[in-house]
C-alpha cells in the first residue's frame, strides 16, 4: 500500500473545495497533510462534537424549531406510557416511539450544541389518558411532524443538516403509519406526501394548548434546609 | 494530468483527478473504507446530476412498481394483504410516473425484467418480500436525496415519505416492529444494488 | 436489508468525523461491482450524521415528575380516604411542589387516579392523587446515590457515572435520613454564604429538625467551610464544595431520584 496524502492527489483543489463546502472550511489544512487510510486520519476523524461546523443562523432556527416539536411528542408519548392507560397497541406504539423521539430530541441536540434550546413545559390535558383521542392526535403529529421536515429539508443550507433530516423524516413516517393502522385508518392515503409550512404546525400546537408555563421549581429565597 | 476513457464528461472534476493520478490498486482499510470503497463525495448538485440520481432511483421504483402490480394482478393474496398490495402498487405506478415525468427525454433506462417467483401470490412469502422492497427503497432514496437540487429533493422526499409509510405498514403486518431505530441510515449505490440482487428477484 | 456498519471506528465517531469520511475517502479506479462500465458513477452518498448507531434510542428515563397545579394529598387507595400524606401546592421556599409519578393509574367513577411519591417520613411514601392535581410529566434521566459511608455523592446518568464528589453529611447528632427520596427544588442568587451558590431541596427530612420553621428538608448544598469536607458535619444536609455543587448543578434536575445509603 503506497501511502498518499490528500495533498499529492488534490493538484486543482477540487477535493479540499469539495471538502470545505461539506465541513466549513474548518479542516482542509489538515487533511491536506493526512495520509488517506492511515491512522493519522483514523484518529483524525474521532472528531469531538464541538469541531463539527457551525450552523448557519437559518439552520440553527430550522433545528431549533423541529427539536421543539420533538420536545412534545416525546414528552406527550413517554407519558402516554408511563400513564398506561391506553389500549396494549397503542401502549406499545408509545413505547416504541417515545423512545425513538426522545432519541431524536438527542440528536438534534447534539447537532445544535450551544443553541440547543430547553424543553417546553407541557401539560397534555388528559390526551394522554385517553385511547381514541390520544392516537387522533398522535397520528396528527406524526403526519404534520413528516410533512414539515420535507419543507425543511428544501429549506436548510447544509447538505449536512439536511441528510440527517431525512434519515428522521423517514422515521416519522413510519411512525405515522403505524399509529394509522393501530387507529385502523389508511396508513398511506396518497401516492405522494405533501410538505406543509411551519405556520400550520404552530396552528396545530396552539390548538391543543399543550405548552403551559413553566413550573417555578427554582427559586431565589434564603435556603431554609436544615443544614 | 489524467487520462481517462468512457465517462470522463459524467465525472466531476475531482474525481477525475483522483482516477488520473491515483490509478489502479486499492487502498488497504485501516477501519475506514468500507470494502467497496465509498466514491468521492465531491459533486455539487446540478440538473445534469439530478437526472443520473432519479435515473437511478428509477431503477429501485421499476421493482417495487412491478412486485405489486404482480401481486395485484394475480390476485392470490385475500384480506388487507390483498389492499395493501393493490394501494401500494397504484401509488407506486404513480411514482414511476412521476420520475419518468421527471426525467422526460433524458430517461435512457428500460423496465427491467423480474422474477418473482411465489413471492407475489403467496402470502407468507410475500409480507417478508414486500418489507425487504420498502427498506430498499427507504434506505436508497435517503442516500440520494442530499445529492439533489432543491426542486428534486421536494420530489424525492415526498416520495421517500410515502415509501417509509409503506414499510411501516409492511412491518406491522410481519409482526414486526415498524421503526426499530430512531434515525434511518441512507444506502449508497453498491448496498442498494447489492440489496436489489439479493431479492433474487432481478433477472 | 441489512446496512453495513461502519467498522473499528463505532460510537467514536463524531457528527462531522462521519461527513469527514465520505469527503475524504478515495474512490481508487478499478472495476466496481455495481453498475456496467457504461453506466455513469453517481455521487456519493453523504453519511448522514444521525445515523443509526449515532443515534441510541431514547433512554428510559430514570423517573418522572410532575408538579402539582392544586394542593391535594395522597390516599393509600385510588379515591379512598385514608391518607398518606398532604401534597401541599407550594414548598417552603415558594417555588412549586413536584412529586414522582409512579407507573400506576386507575379509574375510579371517571376519575383517573395515578400513583406518586411525595416526602414523607423516614423516607418517600407513595400514595395515589387525581390525576387531575398534577401537570404534564417530565421524564429525567439521572440519579444521585449519596454513600454515608464513603462520604461521597455520586450522580449516574442513563448508566454512567457523569459526577461524584465527596461530602459532609449530618452530624451523629442529626443525621442525614436514609433512603429514597428526590430533588425537589433548585435555589441560587440568594445571600447566604453558608450554602454556598446554588443549593437542592429534597424530600428528605431531618427526624431531629421536624418543628423547623421550614419543615426541615434536607438540602445538598456548597459551603463556606470546605475544610470540613468529606466529614459528618452537618444538621442533615449534604454539603460539597462550591466547586463541586456548580457542578452538579449543571447535571442535575430537579425531579432527580437521590437514594441515601
Amino acid at each position: 500500500m503506497s501511502d498518499l496524502t490528500l495533498d499529492a492527489v488534490d493538484r486543482s483543489g477540487a477535493i479540499a473545495e469539495a471538502f470545505d463546502e461539506l465541513t466549513g472550511g474548518t479542516r482542509a489544512d489538515f487533511f491536506r497533510k493526512a495520509v488517506i487510510g492511515g491512522a493519522a486520519l483514523t484518529a483524525a476523524l474521532e472528531t469531538p462534537a464541538a469541531a463539527q461546523p457551525r450552523n448557519t443562523a437559518k439552520d440553527v432556527a430550522i433545528l431549533q424549531f423541529d427539536l421543539g416539536l420533538e420536545y412534545l411528542q416525546a414528552a406527550m408519548y413517554s407519558e402516554a406510557e408511563r400513564l398506561g392507560e391506553v389500549s396494549p397497541k397503542t401502549l406499545e406504539w408509545s413505547r416504541v416511539v417515545g423512545a425513538n423521539e426522545r432519541g431524536h430530541v438527542e440528536a438534534i441536540r447534539g447537532l445544535l450544541g450551544r443553541d440547543a434550546v430547553k424543553s417546553p413545559s407541557f401539560n397534555f390535558r388528559g390526551v394522554t389518558e385517553d385511547d381514541r383521542v390520544f392516537t387522533e392526535t398522535a397520528v396528527a403529529f406524526e403526519d404534520l411532524t413528516a410533512a414539515l421536515l420535507k419543507t425543511q429539508a428544501v429549506q436548510v443550507d447544509s447538505r449536512r443538516v439536511l441528510t440527517a433530516l431525512a434519515s428522521l423524516h423517514s422515521v416519522e413516517a413510519r411512525h405515522a403509519a403505524w399509529i394509522r393502522h393501530i387507529a385502523g385508518i389508511v396508513p398511506a392515503a396518497d401516492a405522494f406526501d405533501q410538505p406543509t409550512s411551519k405556520a400550520r404546525v404552530v396552528k396545530l400546537v396552539d390548538s391543543t394548548n399543550f405548552v403551559t408555563s413553566a413550573p417555578r421549581t427554582r427559586g431565589r429565597r434564603q435556603p431554609g434546609y436544615t443544614g | 494530468m489524467s487520462s481517462l476513457g468512457e465517462n470522463s464528461r459524467d465525472l466531476t472534476r475531482g474525481q477525475l483527478l483522483v482516477r488520473g493520478v491515483v490509478g489502479t490498486g486499492a487502498l488497504a482499510a485501516g477501519g475506514i473504507l468500507v470494502a467497496g470503497l465509498p466514491k468521492l463525495a465531491v459533486s455539487r448538485p446540478s440538473r445534469e446530476q439530478d437526472d443520473r440520481v432519479l435515473e437511478w432511483l428509477l431503477q429501485v421504483e421499476y421493482l417495487q412498481e412491478a412486485f405489486y402490480t404482480d401481486a395485484d394482478r394475480r390476485g392470490a393474496l385475500d384480506g388487507e394483504l390483498r389492499e395493501f398490495a393493490s394501494l401500494v402498487a397504484e401509488q407506486e405506478r404513480a411514482h414511476v410516473a412521476e420520475l419518468e415525468e421527471a426525467l422526460g427525454a433524458n430517461k435512457s433506462s428500460k423496465r427491467p425484467d423480474f422474477d418473482f417467483g411465489d413471492a407475489t401470490t403467496n402470502r407468507d412469502e410475500f409480507i417478508p418480500a414486500a418489507v425487504e422492497l420498502e427498506e430498499i427503497a427507504v434506505s436508497a432514496f435517503n442516500g440520494k436525496v442530499p445529492n439533489l437540487t432543491k426542486p428534486r429533493v421536494l420530489t424525492a422526499m415526498k416520495i421517500v415519505s410515502v415509501e417509509a409509510r409503506h414499510v411501516g405498514w409492511a412491518r406491522d403486518l410481519a409482526g414486526r416492529n415498524p421503526a426499530p431505530q430512531p434515525a434511518d441510515s441512507p444506502a449508497t449505490q453498491d448496498q442498494t444494488e447489492a440489496a436489489m440482487k439479493n431479492t433474487g428477484f432481478m433477472e | 436489508m441489512r446496512h453495513t456498519r461502519r467498522t473499528g471506528l463505532g460510537a467514536a465517531f463524531a457528527l462531522a468525523g462521519l461527513l469527514i469520511v465520505a469527503a475524504v475517502a478515495v474512490v481508487i479506479a478499478g472495476a466496481s461491482s455495481g453498475p456496467s462500465a457504461a453506466e455513469p458513477v453517481l455521487p456519493a452518498s453523504p453519511r448522514s450524521a444521525l445515523a443509526p448507531e449515532n443515534v441510541p434510542l431514547g433512554p428510559r428515563p430514570a423517573a418522572y415528575w410532575a408538579p402539582v397545579l392544586a394542593a391535594t394529598a395522597a390516599h393509600q387507595e385510588p379515591a379512598g380516604q385514608a391518607v398518606v400524606a398532604d401534597v401541599p401546592a407550594r414548598t417552603p421556599e415558594g417555588t412549586t411542589n413536584i412529586v414522582l409519578v409512579l407507573g400506576e393509574a386507575e379509574r375510579r367513577a371517571g376519575e383517573l387516579w395515578v400513583r406518586a411519591r411525595v416526602p414523607g417520613e423516614p423516607d418517600d411514601v407513595r400514595g395515589w392523587m387525581p390525576r387531575s392535581a398534577l401537570g404534564g410529566y417530565t421524564p429525567v434521566h439521572a440519579r444521585l446515590v449519596i454513600d454515608r459511608k464513603r462520604l461521597t455523592a455520586t450522580l449516574w446518568r442513563n448508566g454512567r457515572r457523569v459526577f461524584r464528589a465527596v461530602v459532609g453529611i449530618g452530624a451523629p447528632a442529626t443525621p442525614t435520613p436514609s433512603g429514597h427520596f428526590y430533588v425537589r427544588n433548585q435555589l441560587h442568587r440568594y445571600r447566604r454564604p453558608f450554602y454556598g451558590p446554588v443549593a437542592f431541596g429534597t424530600s428528605a427530612r431531618s427526624a431531629e429538625a421536624s418543628d423547623w420553621p421550614a419543615g426541615g428538608f434536607v438540602g445538598i448544598h456548597g459551603t463556606d467551610r470546605p475544610d470540613l469536607i468529606p466529614g459528618r458535619v452537618s444538621a442533615g444536609c449534604i454539603r460539597m464544595t462550591n466547586r463541586d455543587i456548580l457542578r452538579l448543578a449543571r447535571l442535575m434536575p430537579v425531579g432527580t431520584p437521590v437514594r441515601v445509603e
